[in-house]
């Protein structure tokens, strides 16, 4: 048994030698971000600026940095498997974002049939867990590390992944840049499953983020553009959609607007996928988006 | 609890401890902490069900006890069949309930009769309740039979029903081999110690590494099979044919290789199945627990192949038809065990199905020889079909899945051709251990397996634990 004992002892300790060597080097040699902070940043400072909220939808259609400087703003969208609209993701918005009403803030709200499901399984305390600290860049940030469950192997993985990747397309490949095919759609259409009724807890949110940012920014309700092919497929299962949108942002005296009827948003040829645009298009699109929004003069109120 | 997940690294580990350096006063100190363990690795399912294997231990203790001091063979006849009758009454209940009600109201629906779905309930399964219904089966069967004596150590005999280590998934032991060493003081062994570690390490591998990996990629060709060509479907079959033994007998390598980290030796389930030259061999390499099992306490009692060629036919029918019933309650499993029925009995008539009982393949060489690697070839790809009825949802897809199979051969996307890599890994490990499925013995390279533990752990915290295949059964 000690000779058993003894075994196990070295088989860990050999563990912990190689664990310890493997954070070193992603540490040191940036193979991995294990100190990676962004969302942190974005998730528990408080800020004062125009927001950007939704799923990963506009998270891809939507790039902060490519807007007028003068709007300030920052992509707050989230991933879908972390509902968002519900509760904590609107209390996180509500509780971290303090809009001077002086300044000229602008709240984009992104909307689609999938972004109020019924069927996820209910992660409504993910925000509200987050009690991060700003992390120091020259030191691992365990918590991170443990939250995100970043184990040696991740970082083994993520690596032999990219190596792969500059192997296959080269130094300056990015995965964004892909587009997908129009023999991909169908099938991928095909997998898709039909939206849900709306949820009306996150209904009932989403009216709440409006009446809140509403008297500090002025707030647009967007549907971000997907493939032409699974827009008729949403629409086609979800008939009353725009109808609904168009009727809160009456009722709200602000404007709706549904991006897949601007041609110039919602060419197939832009998107990674059935609905994320790639990032090259993230860039020019949001220049579009600017532009429109001169156009129509939605921020005519407040920069005029 | 899971083999795969973090609350059975903690729990392990534990268990080992306590087991070795607190409770092994005595034996019944040690039998009476694995009972309590094993209760509490169960219960973490769900708590209910251990008021089901509490009653099918308390209901077969009684029975076995009565059974053997009975003198008259008619009475210990009368309890024996009371045993069966309990135990296949609980199995039939949870398991096959519905499935019967269902299919009589589809009977009756297809002559025009339109009865409303009344009767079926919602009864959840019991994980494990097909193994260790089984298990307690053999323990009044073979005191029956008069191989064992019954024990009258109620502690020992709860442990034996529900040790933990292949109480949800088997192997199915025998009372004969396991409760005995139950009885017995058990003593650590270095030897039995390292191999157990080994096992225990190939299983996690096989489950977490190469069965995970594959199951999203079959599920989503099992699911989408219309929108495939042939190509992408042989792939799908044959990726699901090494998901699921990777699946079963990484389950089976863990729980061996537990069990030997308490002293315990456990029969063996698989012996590379996949290399077998004919069906027959593959029944005897394949979940072999089971296929024993039928033989020992159902083939033998019908008469087994003494009573003529019919009759001997008809027994083989039958215990096909019921391995396949006993995986699930669907039709499906039971043309698998029909198709496995019809693939057997060319080689039963002919006397070829006992043909390689001694030998394994490539026996004195390196490499099979073309005829072995025709046979081995020949029979993997029969088994994969059969597969297909296995994981189909329903007959029909089965069916429709087998006819594509053939129809529109387009090479498959890379995507999905590249999990190949991880069945040639397996298959040049399996070569290695082909003679001696227990792996060798000797010492482990600490700093091969230190890097395998972090992989392992850590895959076991990146992933979502996913339940073992054969938990439904």
């Amino acid at each position: 048994m000690k000779n058993f004992i003894k075994l196990l002892l070295k088989i860990f300790l050999v563990s912990i030698v190689f664990s310890l060597v493997v954070y070193s080097f992603a540490l040191n040699f940036k193979m991995l971000k294990v100190n990676e902070n962004n969302y942190y940043d974005l998730f528990t400072s408080i800020h004062n600026r125009s927001v950007i909220a939704g799923t990963s939808r506009s998270r891809y259609f939507f790039n902060a940095e490519s807007f007028d400087p003068k709007y300030n703003f920052k992509n707050f969208s989230f991933s879908i498997g972390m509902s968002p609209y519900n509760n904590s993701y609107t209390d996180f918005l509500i509780n971290f974002i303090k809009q001077d009403s002086t300044k000229n803030n602008i709240t984009i709200l992104s909307v689609d049939p999938y972004s109020f499901p019924n069927d996820l399984v209910d992660k409504d305390d993910y925000f509200s867990n987050f009690q991060f600290k700003k992390s120091d860049f020259k030191k691992i940030n365990l918590e991170y590390i443990i939250k995100e469950e970043i184990t040696p192997f991740t970082i083994i993985e993520e690596n032999i992944k990219n190596v792969l990747r500059i192997y296959r397309y080269g130094k300056n490949y990015e995965r964004d840049n892909r587009r997908i095919s129009e023999n991909e759609i169908q099938k991928e259409i095909l997998k898709m499953k039909k939206p849900n009724n709306l949820n009306e807890g996150s209904f009932k949110n989403i009216k709440k983020l409006i009446t809140h940012f509403n008297k500090t920014s002025k707030v647009i309700l967007v549907r971000t553009p997907v493939v032409n092919e699974f827009y008729e497929f949403e629409n086609s299962h979800s008939l009353n959609f725009n109808f609904k949108m168009d009727s809160i942002s009456k009722k709200h005296g602000i404007r709706y607007l549904d991006l897949n009827k601007f041609k110039a948003l919602s060419n197939n040829e832009k998107f990674y996928d059935l609905y994320h645009l790639n990032k090259k298009y993230s860039q020019n699109n949001t220049l579009i988006f600017n532009n429109i929004m001169d156009t129509l003069r939605l921020n005519n109120e407040r920069f005029n | 609890m899971l083999f795969n997940s973090i609350e059975f690294l903690l729990f392990l580990p534990l268990v080992f401890v306590l087991y070795w350096f607190v409770f092994n006063i005595n034996i019944k100190h040690q039998n009476l902490f694995i009972l309590v363990s094993s209760y509490f690795f169960y219960g973490w399912w769900d708590y209910r069900f251990l008021s089901l294997i509490i009653l099918s231990t308390i209901f077969d203790y009684v029975i076995g006890l009565n059974i053997s001091s009975q003198s008259s063979k008619k009475n210990q006849k009368i309890l024996l069949w009371c045993s069966v009758l309990f135990n296949l009454g609980v199995l039939g209940f949870f398991k096959y309930y519905n499935f019967f009600i269902e299919s009589w109201i589809d009977l009756f629906s297809s002559i025009g009769y339109d009865i409303k779905s009344v009767w079926t309930l919602n009864i959840i399964l019991p994980v494990g309740i097909s193994f260790y219904t089984f298990q307690t089966m053999s323990y009044t069967i073979d005191i029956f039979k008069e191989k064992l004596s019954p024990t009258k150590d109620f502690v020992s005999f709860a442990a034996f029903v529900s040790f933990f280590p292949q109480l949800v998934a088997g192997p199915i032991e025998r009372a004969t081999n396991l409760l005995p060493q139950i009885l017995n003081k058990r003593k650590f062994k270095y030897e039995q110690g390292v191999q157990g570690l080994k096992l225990i390490f190939w299983g996690l591998f096989k489950k977490i590494v190469i069965a995970d990996t594959l199951a999203p990629i079959v599920n989503d060709i099992f699911e989408n099979y219309q929108n495939f060509g042939a190509a992408t479907l042989w792939l799908g079959a044959i990726y699901f044919s090494f998901q699921i033994y990777c699946d079963f007998s990484g389950y089976s390598d863990i729980a061996i290789g537990i069990s030997k980290l308490f002293g315990f030796e456990l029969m063996s389930n698989f012996k590379f199945p996949y290399f077998s030259r004919n069906i027959g061999e593959f029944w005897r390499r394949w979940h072999i627990s089971l296929s024993t099992w039928f033989r020992d306490y159902l083939y033998i009692p019908l008469g087994g192949s003494k009573k003529g060629k019919w009759i001997s036919l008809r027994n083989v029918l039958i215990i096909f038809l019921v391995s396949g019933f006993w995986h699930g309650a669907n039709w499906t499993f039971i043309v698998w065990g029909l198709f496995h029925s019809i693939l057997f009995i060319p080689s039963f008539v002919f006397k070829t199905s006992r043909k390689y009982v001694n030998s394994v393949i490539a026996e004195n060489s390196f490499m099979p020889s073309p005829k072995e690697f025709i046979q081995v070839g020949t029979t993997f790809i029969l088994v994969t079909i059969g597969w297909v009825f296995f994981r189909s949802e329903t007959i029909g897809d089965s069916f429709n899945y087998i006819i594509n199979m053939t129809q529109n051969f387009q090479i498959p996307k890379l995507n999905y051709a590249k999990y190949l890599v991880f069945i040639l890994v397996l298959l040049i490990a399996d070569w290695n251990f082909k003679k001696d499925e227990r792996l060798e013995k000797g010492e482990i390279n600490i700093i091969f397996f230190g890097m395998v533990a972090v992989y392992l752990v850590s895959k076991i915290i990146m992933s979502v634990n996913t339940e073992f295949i054969y938990f439904e059964f």
